[in-house]
């Protein structure tokens, strides 16, 4: 029998609060770094006020048929799906070199990745498992793809906590890596009150360093890697910087659609 | 189209270069083992008319339900036709990836590149060896 791999060293950073524009360009920096450098990163991270994150191809006249959400700011992401109202939530991003997924996933950037997701995923339901919380995969969830909101929307891969759902992610996949995001719904915002998170669901497990903490661990064991706590590069920062200047801070971007 | 006679990149995009010498019009796709594997597309960009591409260059983006991912241009050439009424009417990918489901018809500028698709017995090895 063949010895285990030696776990793959990942970057690990826990950031601050932080606009939604520089949010966003610091995933598109890491999936850039992740393809260049064919190593991957895993990133916690919040927001430093409510704001409403658009799908892709997601119209942006839509918005006013949220109007609970009308006086937030708003972004594009560059993930599809839904629109996510980011207030009480723990976000994560793992950028994920391509060359480094196991055999029987497509090394094609057209193709997505069921590892990355289940691997996350599951981690998740794990740490929610040791507060005695049963949380499960929506597999068997009817699709429906249609609502304004992410929250609102079911697919495969979501985590459900007693048919409401407390996380969901995305992916864009690039030439040489992926970036899967997701957020996870500590509590209910009053920008989205239709959206339930772990307070409402899941009482006595909020406290977002711990489910980090926890979260991470749990990855570590699934993907096989061994986090290095790091904080970005300066070329990184220089690079985060112009890509939320010119993208996604820019009107240009997020009314394209 | 038959896809035996189709040639194919690695990213999984196909071509069809027609024999006649001259000034030749390649048709491009996504094959229907990409489409099948991407599942439930829900939206796709097509390219500008006029664009410019080199091979392997994006040639626009297609969101399934799980992720956005570009598509690239298996020739280079200029995007002379798209097919308009693809984005609103996606299960033609589905159901004739290789005819009603084509995505752009590019006039082709360097033909030196060519050697690098593959053709279909080689494409399908690629599939089954990315089992997915």
């Amino acid at each position: 029998m063949a010895a285990p791999a030696d776990p793959l060293v990942c970057r690990l950073l826990e950031d601050p609060p932080l606009e939604g524009a520089t949010n966003m360009a610091i995933d598109e920096t890491l999936l850039f770094s992740s393809g260049e450098t064919a190593k991957p990163t895993l990133r916690f991270y919040s927001w430093c006020r409510p704001t409403l994150s658009l799908g892709y191809f997601q119209e942006h006249a839509q918005r006013r048929t949220h109007a609970a959400s009308g006086s937030c700011v708003m972004i594009r992401r560059s993930t599809g799906g839904g629109a996510i109202l980011h207030d009480r939530e723990l976000t994560y991003s793992l950028l994920w070199p391509s060359e480094k997924l196991p055999r029987g996933e497509s090394p094609s950037p057209l193709m997505a990745s069921a590892w990355l997701y289940k691997t996350i995923h599951e981690a998740l339901i794990r740490v929610l498992g040791r507060s005695a919380v049963q949380a499960s995969l929506a597999a068997d969830a009817t699709t429906d793809n249609t609502d304004f909101l992410c929250f609102k929307r079911r697919s495969v891969w979501d985590i459900l906590i007693g048919g409401v759902k407390v996380l969901g992610s995305a992916q864009r996949r690039s030439r040489g890596a992926i970036l899967q995001h997701g957020s996870l719904i500590l509590a209910t915002s009053k920008h989205a009150p239709e959206i339930a998170g772990l307070a409402e669901v899941a009482r006595g497990v909020v406290n977002a360093e711990t489910i980090a903490s926890l979260w991470a661990e749990e990855i570590a064991a699934g993907l096989n890697v061994q986090f290095k706590k790091v904080s970005l590069e300066n070329r990184e920062k220089d690079l985060v910087a112009e890509i939320a200047a010119k993208k996604y801070g820019s009107v240009r971007w997020t009314e394209r659609r | 189209m038959k896809p035996e006679e189709l040639r194919y990149a690695k990213t999984h995009e196909w071509v069809h270069i027609p024999q006649e010498d001259g000034n030749r019009l390649a048709t491009v796709g996504i094959s229907a083992f990409a489409v099948e594997a991407l599942t439930d597309l829900v939206f796709l960009e097509l390219p500008e008319v006029g664009k410019q591409v080199q091979q392997g260059d994006t040639l626009g983006e297609v969101e399934s339900v799980k992720a956005v991912s570009d598509f690239y241009s298996p020739v280079a050439g200029e995007v002379v036709e798209v097919n308009s009424e693809l984005p609103d009417d996606l299960e033609r990918l589905g159901e004739d990836p290789y005819g009603r489901g084509w995505i752009a018809k590019i006039r082709l500028s360097d033909e030196s590149a060519l050697d690098t698709l593959m053709d279909h017995a080689a494409y399908g090895a690629l599939c089954a060896e990315e089992e997915i």
